[in-house]
C-alpha cells in the first residue's frame, strides 16, 4: 500500500491553548484509519485543518506525494477529500437528487438539466447498489440515510479520501453495522477513509490502522492487530483505567415510581414500568422505540393522553416539568446543545437555573446561597474551569454534561432521568459519570437511564427495560444480560 | 472556593460589557470638540431630556430583546397612549385617572401581542408590525386626527424638577433602576435570560417559557404607556402622529448596548447608554445645523454598524476559551 497522505508538523495554537503540536502522522490508500483520543485532544482540529476550515501555524500537508495547501473545503474537495460532519445539514425541502448536485446541477444552455440530474443520480445509486429513489424529498430520511446520502455525495464528487467525525453517534446498532459494510466497500474500491470516533468497540471491528492524539500530541499509530480494548484505552488517556463501569450492589428496595399505561402520540403506546429506591433502570431499543418520548411524557415535556404515574404510593398529576419537579423528579434531556444549556449564560447561571424557583423568596433570588450551593456542586462533580462565571459553550462536552447533571442534583431529585448520559463524551468524563450514578444510587436516588451503547447499559443497569415501537417488549435482570436478547426484544413486535 | 467565582475578562468580553461607554465617551468628546455649546449646563439638560422617552422605551425593550423578541409598534404606541392620556385628563381633570387609562390601553394591547407571539407562536416581527399600523390607526380615530392640545396637570412632569433636576430625568433613571433590579435580582429576570438564550433549555429546566414571554410583552406595555405620558408631558399635548420610529431609536439603543439580538444577552443599563448615545449623536447633528433628511442616513448607517459590532463581539465571546 502506498501512502495517500501525510500531515507533519502541524502545530495549531488558540489564545492560550495549545489544540496541536508538531502532530505528524500519515494515511494509506484504501486503509480503515481511526484517529482516536479524548475529548479536547486535538483530533477534530486536525481534521478541520485538513479539511481546509481553517489552516495550521506551522507544518506542512503532502496529498499524493504532493506538497499541497488546503485553504477552504472547496480546496479540499477539489483535492478529493471530503468530510462527512457529526451533526448533518442537508437542505431538507429539496429532494435526494437536488441535495446531491447542489451547486453544480447539470445544465443545458443557462437551464437546469433535470432529467439529467436525476440519471446521474440513479447511475450512482444503482453502482453502489444503494435503495435511493432520487425524487424523495430529505426531510423523510432517517439520520443513517442522510448520512448515507452524505457519503454518496461524497463520492460523486470522486473522493479519494473520506474523513467521517463520528459517524456511529446518532444512530442505530443495525445500521453501524450497514454503515460498516458499506465503509468495507468503499475501502475495496481503494478510497481511504479517516474515522473519528469514541467508541473503541467500532474501531475493532472496522480499523485497519489507529492513531492516538492525547492534549494535542501525537501518541503512535499502530494497526489493529498489535492493541486490545486496555492498551488502546492507556494510549488514549496516558494511564490504566481499569474498571470503566464501577462494580455495583443493588439489593433491591421499595417501588418510588409506577408508571401505568401511559400513552401519547404515536411514539409512546402503552407503557408501564416499576422503578425500585437507589436502583438503575436502562432503558433499551433503537432509536425510535419511544424511549425519550416516553420518559419526556413521565417528566411533563409532553402531554400524556392517558395513564398514571404513582411516587411512593401516592398518584401524582404532571402536566408540566415544574409538576415533575416538585414531585422530585428530574431529566437530563438528550440534547446538551438543543434542550440542555443555555450555551450564551455563565456555568454558574447554568447551573441554579433549575432549582431558582426553590432557592427564591417571593421572586427575589438569594444569589450568595445559591452560588455556593452551585459551586460546591460543579466541584463534587469535578467540573473542570477556571471560574464558574465562564460562559457555559466554553466547556468540553463531558464538563457541559457535568453541568447538566449538576443543575438537576441541586433540586435533590428522588428520580432521575439521563437520557443518553455519556454521548459524545470522552473515556475519562464517562467513567466520572458512571461513578457519580453509583453515588447517587447509594444516597438513595432513583435513576432511569436510557442508552444505545450497549456496553454501558450492560455495564451500570441493575435491570434493562427493552422497548420497541412505542411498547416494553421485554425485561432483563442482571445476570441475563446479552446482547442477543437485547436485540431479539428491540425487534420483537416486528416478527 | 471565592476565587472560582470572579474572573479575569479577555479583551472580547470587556468590550461586550464596557464597549458601549468607550463608544459613549469618545461620541462625547467629539461632541464638545464639534461645539463649544455642546457642553453648556443647558445643553447638557435638554440632551438628557430629549434621551428620556427613549430611555424608558429601551428598558422595556431590553426585556423584551433579551427574552428573544421584538417590538416595532413602541412609537404608535407612545402616540396611542399619549392621545389616550390627553383625553381622560381633559374630560376628567384627574391625572391619575389619566395615567391609569393609558396603563390599561398599553397593557392590553401589549397582552394582545404578547398572547399571539407566546401562545400562538406568531413571528414577533409581523404581530407588532400589525400592531404599529392598528395602535397609529387608533392613536387617530381617538384624536379625530388632530392633536389634542393641553394636558393639565400633567406637564408638570415636564417642567416640574426635584432638587434642579427635572422629573423626567428622575422618572427614567428609576425606570432603569427598577428594570436592572428585575432582571438580576429576580427570578422572573433569570427566566427571561433562560428563554432568550435557550427556550427549549429553559422549558425543560420547568420554566414557563409562555408566560415569561407574555410579561416581558406586558412589562413593555407598561413602559410604553409611561414613555406615551412622558411625551405628552413634555408637548403638552396628545398628538397621534407623534413618537414616529421610536421603536427604532429604542432597538439602536438596546443594540448599541450590546443586546443580542437573538435573545439572552444584554443590560438595561447599557442600554441607557446606548440612548444616550444616539441622543447625543442627534443633537450633535441638530447643532450643527444637520439636515433631518442626512440624520435618517447616519442613523441607518448606526443600525449597521451597531449590530455588525454585535455580532463579531458575540462570535469572539462565544469562541473564547
Amino acid at each position: 500500500m502506498s501512502e495517500i497522505l501525510a500531515m507533519e508538523h502541524i502545530t495549531k495554537t488558540y489564545p492560550g491553548v495549545k489544540a496541536l503540536d508538531n502532530v505528524s502522522v500519515s494515511f494509506e490508500q484504501g486503509e480503515v484509519h481511526a484517529v482516536m483520543g479524548e475529548n479536547g485532544a486535538g483530533k477534530s482540529t486536525l481534521m478541520k485543518i485538513l479539511n481546509g476550515m481553517f489552516p495550521a501555524d506551522s507544518g506542512e500537508i503532502r496529498f499524493n506525494g504532493q506538497k499541497t495547501i488546503i485553504r477552504s473545503p472547496r480546496d479540499a474537495i477539489g483535492l478529493g477529500i471530503a468530510m462527512i460532519h457529526q451533526e448533518l445539514n442537508p437542505i431538507k425541502d429539496l429532494t435526494i437528487a437536488e441535495n446531491m448536485f447542489v451547486g453544480r446541477y447539470p445544465k443545458k444552455g443557462c437551464v437546469v438539466n433535470w432529467a439529467e440530474m436525476y440519471s446521474q443520480c440513479r447511475k450512482l445509486f444503482e453502482h453502489w447498489k444503494v435503495d435511493f429513489n432520487p425524487r424523495q424529498k430529505v426531510r423523510s430520511l432517517s439520520t443513517a440515510e442522510t448520512q448515507m446520502l452524505e457519503i454518496l455525495k461524497a463520492i460523486s464528487y470522486d473522493a479519494k479520501l473520506i474523513i467521517m467525525d463520528e459517524p456511529t453517534s446518532a444512530i442505530t446498532e443495525r445500521e453501524v453495522q450497514k454503515l460498516f459494510s458499506f465503509i468495507e466497500e468503499l475501502k475495496s474500491k481503494g478510497i481511504t477513509i479517516i474515522i473519528i470516533t469514541h467508541k473503541i468497540d467500532e474501531v475493532f471491528q472496522v480499523a485497519d490502522r489507529v492513531s492516538v492524539l492525547r492534549d494535542g500530541t501525537y501518541i503512535g499509530t499502530k494497526p489493529i492487530g498489535e492493541l486490545d480494548h486496555d492498551r488502546l484505552i492507556s494510549m488514549m488517556v496516558g494511564r490504566e483505567i481499569s474498571n470503566v463501569h464501577p462494580s455495583r450492589s443493588f439489593q433491591g428496595g421499595e417501588a418510588v415510581l409506577k408508571v401505568n399505561h401511559l400513552r401519547c402520540g404515536k411514539k409512546v403506546k402503552d407503557v408501564s414500568f416499576e422503578l425500585y429506591k437507589g436502583e438503575i433502570l436502562g432503558f433499551a431499543g433503537i432509536v425510535g422505540a419511544g424511549r425519550t418520548e416516553s420518559l419526556r411524557c413521565l417528566f411533563g415535556l409532553d402531554r400524556a393522553e392517558s395513564g398514571t404515574v404513582e411516587m411512593a404510593g401516592r398518584q401524582v398529576h404532571i402536566q408540566c416539568p415544574r409538576d415533575a419537579m416538585k414531585h422530585g423528579i428530574a431529566m437530563v434531556t438528550e440534547n446538551r446543545k438543543e434542550d440542555g444549556l443555555v450555551l450564551c449564560r455563565s456555568i454558574l447561571e447554568n447551573t441554579v437555573l433549575p432549582s431558582t424557583y426553590r432557592n427564591s423568596r417571593h421572586g427575589v433570588l438569594q444569589k450568595h446561597i445559591e452560588a455556593g450551593a452551585a459551586v460546591e456542586m460543579c466541584q463534587k462533580l469535578r467540573v473542570k474551569t477556571p471560574s464558574y462565571e465562564n460562559l457555559v459553550n466554553q466547556l468540553s462536552g463531558g464538563n457541559q454534561q457535568k453541568v447538566i447533571i449538576a443543575k438537576w442534583l441541586m433540586t435533590s431529585p428522588k428520580v432521575l432521568i439521563l437520557d443518553e448520559p455519556t454521548r459524545g463524551i470522552d473515556v475519562g468524563a464517562k467513567s466520572e459519570i458512571y461513578q457519580i450514578m453509583n453515588e447517587l444510587t447509594e444516597q438513595g436516588v432513583s435513576i432511569i437511564m436510557i442508552s444505545s451503547d450497549m456496553e454501558e447499559i450492560m455495564g451500570m443497569a441493575d435491570r434493562i427495560l427493552v422497548m420497541c415501537e412505542g411498547q416494553i417488549s421485554g425485561e432483563l435482570h442482571k445476570g441475563e444480560y446479552t446482547q442477543e436478547k437485547i436485540l431479539e426484544y428491540a425487534a420483537e413486535v416486528r416478527k | 472556593m471565592k476565587h472560582t467565582i470572579g474572573k479575569k475578562l479577555n479583551g472580547a468580553e470587556l468590550f461586550s460589557r464596557f464597549g458601549i461607554l468607550l463608544i459613549f465617551v469618545l461620541v462625547v468628546l467629539a461632541a464638545s470638540l464639534a461645539s463649544d455649546r455642546f457642553l453648556s449646563p443647558d445643553n447638557v439638560v435638554s440632551v438628557f431630556t430629549q434621551c428620556t422617552v427613549i430611555g424608558v422605551l429601551s428598558c422595556g425593550m431590553t426585556m423584551l430583546i433579551v427574552s428573544g423578541n421584538t417590538d416595532l409598534s413602541a412609537g404608535s404606541g407612545v402616540a396611542l397612549a399619549g392621545v389616550v392620556c390627553a383625553l381622560v385628563v381633559n374630560a376628567t381633570g384627574s391625572w391619575l385617572l389619566s395615567v391609569l387609562a393609558s396603563l390599561a390601553v398599553m397593557l392590553l394591547t401589549s397582552a394582545v401581542q404578547g398572547v399571539l407571539v407566546s401562545y400562538f407562536s406568531l413571528v414577533p416581527f409581523i404581530v407588532t408590525l400589525a400592531g404599529q399600523l392598528a395602535f397609529r390607526g387608533a392613536a387617530q380615530v381617538l384624536s379625530n386626527g388632530a392633536p389634542i392640545i393641553g394636558v393639565g396637570p400633567i406637564a408638570r412632569i415636564s417642567s416640574g424638577k426635584l432638587f434642579g433636576i427635572p422629573w423626567l430625568i428622575i422618572i427614567t433613571i428609576l425606570a432603569v433602576l427598577f428594570t436592572w433590579l428585575v432582571m438580576n435580582y429576580t427570578s422572573f429576570g433569570r427566566y427571561i435570560y433562560a428563554t432568550g438564550g435557550n427556550r427549549e433549555a429553559a422549558n425543560a429546566a420547568g420554566i414557563n417559557v409562555k408566560l415569561m414571554i407574555l410579561f416581558a410583552y406586558l412589562y413593555m406595555g407598561a413602559c410604553t404607556a409611561l414613555a406615551g405620558i412622558m411625551l405628552a408631558a413634555r408637548t403638552n399635548s396628545g398628538q397621534p402622529t407623534a413618537a414616529v420610529a421610536y421603536e427604532f431609536d429604542a432597538i439602536i439603543a438596546c443594540v448599541l448596548g450590546g443586546c443580542g439580538m437573538a435573545g439572552g444577552v444584554g443590560s438595561v443599563a447599557a442600554s441607557l447608554i446606548g440612548a444616550l448615545t444616539i441622543g447625543v449623536i442627534n443633537n450633535c447633528m441638530n447643532l450643527a445645523g444637520v439636515s433631518p433628511y442626512y440624520q435618517s442616513i447616519v442613523k441607518g448607517v448606526i443600525i449597521i454598524a451597531a449590530v455588525l459590532l454585535d455580532k463579531k463581539t458575540h462570535d469572539a465571546v462565544m469562541k473564547a476559551s
